[in-house]
C-alpha cells in the first residue's frame, strides 16, 4: 500500500465503495493505525477460509473495542475485511461505521452480504445485569448462514482498552446438518458454549 | 412474422384481441419513452403502438402513433386509450420533480396521469399486462429503513416523489386486479445519462457541488439505455412482480463529484436550505428526494432482475457517473468557422 496512491484515489474519486458503503482504502488505513494502538495475540485463524463467505460469532462484548479488535486481527491474519452486523446502530456514527464495513443487523441484509462471499461478524449482545459469560446471539442471523451453507465459526476475544493488549481465538467451524429455525438455535447455542470454552 | 410470433417469448393471452399485440404507452415524449418506443418498433411481433404525452417524441418514430395530450386531461387520455384497445399498458408517464417540469406540475401529472391512463386501461377487456415505471424512492430512507431493500420490503416513502410513486403503484395494483392482468412494477434507481433530464445529473454537473461533509452513504444509478432495455424486456416477459432495477456498485456524493472533476463543498444542517436556493438560481433546482439521496444514500437489492427479466444492466454505477461527465458541453461556433462534419 502506497500512501501516494491512496491519496491520489481520494482526490480523483476512483476509490471503491460498495453498496453498503464499505470503503476499502479507508479500512486499510484504519487497520494499519490499529496496529500501533493495540497488541493482538491471534490464534486459530486457519479456520477462516482464504476466500468465500464465513460467519463469525464474536463474544463476549464487554467494552466497545471488541468488534474493531477482531476486524484488525482478521485483517492482519488473513488479509480479509470483516463486515460486522449491527455496528452501525448509533445514528451519529452510522456513516463512518458503514465506511469501515458495518452492515445493518437484519436477516435479509446479512444474507445479501454473505452472497457476495464476505466475512460477516455477528456480535454477542451485552449482559445488562452483570451475568457472567457472553450474552446471547440472535439466531435469525445464524439462520442466514445455514440457509446459504456458509461455515459458522465462534470467536472469543478478551483484553483491556487501557493496556491495549488483546487476544483473539477462533474456534473450529460448527458442524450441523440441516437448516430451519431449530437448527439455527442449536448452532447459536453451540457457538455460545464454544466461546465460553475458548475463554477458559 | 408468424414464425417469429412463436419465438420463446411469453405473450400470454393475446388471443382475446385476435392474436394482435397492441401497446399503449404513456410518457412517450420523454427521452426514456421515445427510446423505448423506437426499440419496440423494431420488434415485428408488435402490431401497433400508441403513445401519449404532453410533449412530442424526441426523435422520429416509424410505426408508432402519437397523440399529444396533457396527462391531466381526463377525457383525452381515456378516449385515446379505450379507442385503441391495447393488449399491453406501458405506463412510463412518471414525471420526476424538476426534471422536465416544476415539482408541483410533475407531481400532478404523475398522479392524475396514472389515475386516468391506468383507469382507462382497466376498462379495456383486451389488456393482459401492465408494466409500470416506478423508482426505488418508494422504499424511503431513514435509520429504521433497510439499507439495501429488496422487493419484499414494505414501501414507506420519505420524499414527495417516493410518495407519488407509491400512489402510482397502488393505482396500478387496483387496475391489474380489476382486469386479472399481470403487473410488472419496475423500480428504477435514479435514471441518468447523456441528454436525460434529471435533477441529480444536472446537480452533479454544477461546477461547485454541495455535499454532506463526512462518511456519506452511497447511491446507485441506472443508465438511460439500460432502463429502456429493462422496460422492453418487461413488456416481453411480463413477470407478475415488482423488480428493482439498478446498476451494480455504488458511489458516494463526494466520489461522484470528484469523478467529474468538480469541486465538492461540505454542507451541514440548515446550510442545505441556502445550498438549494443557490443551486436553483444556477439552473439546477434540487427536489427533496435528491437531497435525501445525497444525505442518506439510495441503493436497492437488484439481484432479482436477472431471474425475473432474464436480463442484466450493462453499465456499473461508476461507469454511469463517468459517462454523465463525458457528455460534452455545448460548443458555440462562430460564423464562418470551418469545422469537421
Amino acid at each position: 500500500m502506497r500512501i501516494s496512491e491512496l491519496a491520489q484515489r481520494r482526490v480523483d474519486g476512483t476509490f471503491l465503495v460498495d453498496e453498503w458503503g464499505f470503503d476499502h482504502d479507508l479500512t486499510r488505513v484504519m487497520s494499519s493505525l490499529a496496529s500501533f494502538r493495540w497488541s493482538i495475540d491471534a490464534d486459530g485463524f486457519q479456520h477462516v477460509p482464504e476466500a468465500g463467505s464465513v460467519l463469525m460469532v464474536i463474544g463476549p462484548r464487554v467494552k466497545i473495542c471488541e468488534p474493531f479488535v477482531v476486524a484488525a486481527a482478521t485483517r492482519s491474519q488473513t488479509g480479509r475485511h470483516i463486515r460486522i452486523a449491527g455496528a452501525d446502530r448509533v445514528g451519529a456514527t452510522r456513516g463512518l461505521a458503514r465506511r469501515l464495513g458495518a452492515i445493518p443487523h437484519d436477516l435479509r441484509e446479512v444474507r445479501s452480504v454473505l452472497r457476495t462471499g464476505a466475512v460477516v461478524g455477528v456480535l454477542c449482545t451485552r449482559h445488562r445485569f452483570g451475568l457472567p459469560g457472553p450474552g446471547p446471539v440472535d439466531p435469525a442471523l445464524i439462520s442466514a448462514a445455514l440457509e446459504l451453507e456458509v461455515p459458522v465459526v465462534p470467536v472469543a476475544v478478551r483484553g483491556h482498552e487501557v493496556t491495549g493488549r488483546w487476544s483473539v481465538t477462533v474456534g473450529a467451524p460448527i458442524v450441523d446438518a440441516g437448516t430451519g429455525p431449530l437448527a439455527a438455535v442449536d448452532v447459536t447455542e453451540q457457538a455460545e458454549r464454544t466461546i465460553v470454552d475458548l475463554l477458559d | 412474422m408468424g414464425s417469429e410470433r412463436s419465438a420463446p417469448l411469453r405473450w400470454g393471452a393475446t388471443a382475446v384481441n385476435g392474436g394482435f399485440v397492441r401497446i399503449a404507452m404513456t410518457g412517450m415524449g420523454g427521452e426514456l419513452g421515445t427510446r423505448v418506443a423506437s426499440l419496440l418498433e423494431s420488434d415485428p411481433r408488435i402490431d401497433a403502438i400508441l403513445g401519449l404525452d404532453c410533449d412530442p417524441p424526441r426523435r422520429r418514430l416509424q410505426r408508432a402513433k402519437f397523440a399529444i395530450c396533457d396527462p391531466r386531461d381526463r377525457d383525452a387520455v381515456v378516449r385515446a386509450i379505450t379507442d385503441f384497445e391495447p393488449t399491453a399498458m406501458l405506463h412510463l408517464g412518471v414525471y420526476e420533480p424538476n426534471a422536465r417540469a416544476s415539482a408541483r406540475a410533475a407531481i400532478e401529472r404523475t398522479r392524475q396521469g396514472a389515475r386516468y391512463a391506468l383507469g382507462a386501461a382497466a376498462e379495456c377487456p383486451t389488456v393482459d399486462r401492465f408494466i409500470i415505471r416506478s423508482g426505488i424512492e418508494v422504499y424511503g430512507r431513514s435509520t429504521s429503513h433497510a439499507a439495501r431493500p429488496d422487493e419484499s420490503r414494505e414501501t414507506r416513502p420519505t420524499s414527495q416523489f417516493g410518495e407519488v410513486l407509491a400512489e402510482v403503484e397502488q393505482i396500478s395494483r387496483n387496475a391489474a386486479a380489476t382486469r386479472g392482468a399481470s403487473l410488472t412494477i419496475l423500480r428504477f434507481a435514479p435514471i441518468v445519462g447523456p441528454h436525460f433530464p434529471s435533477p441529480l445529473g444536472r446537480y452533479l454537473r454544477l461546477p461547485v457541488v454541495p455535499i454532506p461533509p463526512m462518511a456519506e452513504l452511497p447511491f446507485a444509478l441506472i443508465h438511460q439505455e439500460d432502463a429502456a432495455a429493462a422496460i422492453v424486456r418487461a413488456v416481453t416477459v411480463a413477470p407478475d412482480a415488482a423488480v428493482n432495477v439498478a446498476a451494480p456498485g455504488a458511489v458516494t456524493p463526494y466520489q461522484a463529484v470528484r469523478l467529474g472533476g468538480r469541486v465538492p463543498v461540505p454542507v451541514v444542517g440548515p446550510a442545505w436550505v441556502v445550498a438549494r436556493a443557490i443551486s436553483a438560481v444556477l439552473g439546477s433546482p434540487v427536489p427533496d428526494h435528491v437531497v435525501e439521496l445525497l444525505r442518506r444514500g439510495r441503493v436497492a437489492d437488484w439481484s432479482a432482475v436477472s431471474d425475473l427479466l432474464d436480463w442484466q444492466p450493462t453499465r456499473s454505477t461508476i461507469e454511469v457517473v463517468t459517462e454523465l461527465f463525458e457528455w460534452a458541453s455545448v460548443v458555440y461556433l462562430r460564423d464562418g468557422e470551418e469545422v469537421a462534419a
